[in-house]
């Protein structure tokens, strides 16, 4: 029993459980080529922060036709690591933001975003250190 | 073969560029629409391939410029799974196919090579 628990806990980066990411599509795709998915992993933790700030700016001058674009374009990033709760939520602003809905609903989804971020930074910081 | 690639994300252009260049292909870039054009009109492609929403001159301009002055040309139009709107009026003003983002290497290289056989054979 000691070392079945002991197996079950030993992860290398590749078996690190993810709760935030999923880098099944971006391994599919690199097709073995480590320095492509660490390349990949370093442009979200540039773009993603970047394009979620783009969002709070302009939806505090209201400007909702770019609140929209942006999150459109930052869904099909996100989903290349396999972000679905940010994807997710990424479309939902981008209907909110559509349909001329109140900021309020869209920046809760904003601070969402931000938090799921920062849980997604640590994971893939922790599978680079893996890797 | 060169095809032209226009994107302004960073993240997608970079998968673009990997796989393509997988595939042997030689690469050129364009973030915007602008620069698009400005290459289109100054270099020789043998495809293009364009995501719609660009900065200062949209895909679908890039798009009817290149339908309107280069027929041969053949486009492949980028767009997100859910805009199916977006994708029909593309078709109709000429893109040659439509790749949905996220998308599978397999299908990007099967469509690229398709159209790049369909042109050089004279369609």
């Amino acid at each position: 029993m000691g070392i079945f628990i002991l197996l079950t806990m030993e992860l290398s980066g590749n078996e690190q459980a993810f709760k935030v990411c999923n880098l099944t599509y971006l391994r599919n795709f690199a097709g073995g080529d480590e320095g492509f998915i660490r390349q990949m992993i370093e442009l979200f933790f540039i773009q993603v922060p970047d394009e979620l700030n783009n969002i709070r700016q302009h939806l505090t001058i209201n400007n909702l036709s770019d609140v929209k674009n942006t999150a459109h374009k930052l869904k099909s990033s996100v989903a290349l690591l396999g972000a679905e709760s940010m994807a997710s939520r990424l479309k939902q602003i981008e209907d909110l933001a559509l349909a001329e809905a109140a900021a309020e609903g869209i920046m809760d989804l904003h601070c969402e975003l931000v938090q799921i971020n920062e849980e997604a930074v640590k994971e893939l910081k922790a599978y680079l250190v893996g890797v | 073969m060169r095809i032209l690639v226009v994107e302004d994300d960073e993240m997608i252009l970079r998968t673009l560029e990997f796989r393509l260049k997988k595939d042997g292909y030689e690469i050129a870039v364009a973030k915007d629409g602008k620069e698009a054009l400005e290459k289109i009109k100054s270099n020789s492609f043998n495809l293009v391939i364009t995501d719609l929403m660009l900065p200062f001159v949209t895909g679908m301009e890039v798009l009817s410029y290149i339908k309107s002055n280069l027929a041969e040309l053949p486009v492949i139009v980028l767009s997100g799974a859910d805009e199916e709107g977006t994708i029909l009026e593309a078709f109709k003003l000429g893109a040659d196919d439509f790749i949905a983002k996220p998308f599978s290497p397999g299908e990007l290289t099967l469509r690229v090579k398709r159209l790049l056989v369909r042109y050089s054979a004279g369609r």
